[in-house]
């Protein structure tokens, strides 16, 4: 745990090295640039586990629009699966999610083309999942087996974000940018016994509290100029 | 400036995610490091009239066998200079019937029929399900033992509880 904390705590830091930044290059100008911009993205960190983890799979995409006062609107998708086979249970799960949330910049755009940041925002998750039948057996120390199944059910799970990340605009239009998560189950009890093991967008079902990261790649609309005010 | 800066912070990042993948690589699969058995865990007391109390005793060489329907199993088999033993209970009935013999030699047998209920319940998804079982009630033979008691109704995985006291 306290790893994970600590590479969130990394990845924050530069983000207050832009607020800093931001503070002293705007001291005295006052001048902020409006715009559109809609940004849609995909998650390119989650293809990458797709290949290296065998039992589950997830696939997240975004879309975010700027408002004004260098905030952007944010709702995120996806959907993922999960096939538990250890020796004493098998199960499957498939899930879909959605993510609604604001991200705020850290820093005043300096120009009307200046749309990388770095920010942090906040989340709220809802997540729809069903489990398939899930097969046990015990073992009685005596040689003895049982076996037995928990019948599939649906579940619904609700959890709160804290995110922190970066954006770059690579080429015009063409951005890869970064978000670091930390991610509060609302409703862990709702579960039941058997918590799903993987619930994509959140994570592992059985913990109340889980971190993760998305790493994007995204392609932006911008509509019209942006303007001094 | 601010774009090395950021250049700097995406490279770490990059870092910082080749790592984290890594790592969640291989703690994908937990290990099942839970006990998943539950065990009825017994002591065995005898009277001393010179203190007038039970104290611990240990069986010279002890024999407990489970008793199915259609077979024995010996759980302990000549055990020597024991006063603790742990056995198991069936999940798949409500009654669990063993014997007793304190010592292999020359000591009659005794039959104990723990009656139970029994709850599924789940471990992780590592471990996956077990029992847990509470005892309703003791029945023994007299041969050679004086009486059995339940001190703990509650047998789980959870070491270090005692649940049945045997007197001689």
């Amino acid at each position: 745990m306290s790893k994970f904390i600590f590479s969130f705590l990394i990845c924050l830091s530069p983000c207050f090295l832009f607020a800093q930044e931001s503070e002293e290059d705007t001291a005295g100008m006052k001048k902020t640039y409006s715009g559109h911009q809609l940004r849609f993205s995909f998650d390119a960190s989650k293809l990458l586990l797709n290949r290296l983890v065998e039992n589950r799979s997830a696939y997240e995409g975004a879309i975010d629009y700027y408002l004004n006062g260098e905030s952007y609107a944010v709702a995120e998708f996806g959907a993922g699966n999960s096939n538990i086979d250890y020796p004493d249970l098998k199960y499957k799960t498939n899930n879909t999610f959605l993510r609604l949330g604001i991200d705020k910049s850290l820093f005043v755009r300096k120009k009307p083309q200046d749309w990388g940041l770095g920010f942090f925002g906040f989340r709220y998750g809802l997540g729809m999942i069903r489990r398939n039948d899930a097969n046990y057996t015990t073992n009685d120390g005596l040689g003895g087996v049982t076996t037995g199944v928990i019948p599939a059910d649906n579940f619904t799970s609700h959890w709160f974000e804290l995110t922190g990340g970066m954006k770059v605009e690579l080429l015009r239009g063409l951005f890869a940018g970064w978000t670091v998560r930390a991610k509060f189950l609302l409703n862990q009890g709702a579960l039941g016994d058997l918590k799903p093991a993987y619930i994509a967008g959140y994570g592992p079902g059985e913990k109340a509290t889980a971190f993760d990261y998305n790493f994007y790649i995204a392609y932006a609309i911008k509509w019209s100029s942006a303007k001094s005010q | 400036m601010a774009n090395k800066k950021i250049f700097f912070s995406f490279n770490l990042f990059l870092l910082l995610l080749f790592c984290s993948g890594f790592v969640a690589c291989t703690t994908e699969r937990n290990p099942c490091l839970e006990p998943k058995v539950p065990k009825l865990s017994i002591s065995c007391l005898q009277y001393k009239s010179e203190g007038n109390n039970y104290i611990d005793t240990a069986l010279p060489n002890a024999n407990f066998v489970s008793l199915d329907i259609d077979s024995a199993r010996f759980w302990y088999w000549g055990a020597d200079a024991l006063s603790k033993f742990d056995l198991v209970l069936s999940p798949l009935r409500d009654t669990s019937l063993w014997t007793l013999q304190a010592d292999s030699s020359f000591s009659p047998i005794d039959t104990i029929t723990f009656i139970y209920e029994r709850k599924l319940k789940f471990i992780s998804n590592a471990c996956g399900y077990s029992h847990d079982y509470t005892l309703k009630e003791v029945r023994s033979t007299n041969r050679n033992l004086d009486s059995v008691r339940i001190v703990n109704h509650a047998v789980t995985t959870k070491a270090g509880t005692e649940n049945v006291k045997i007197y001689f």
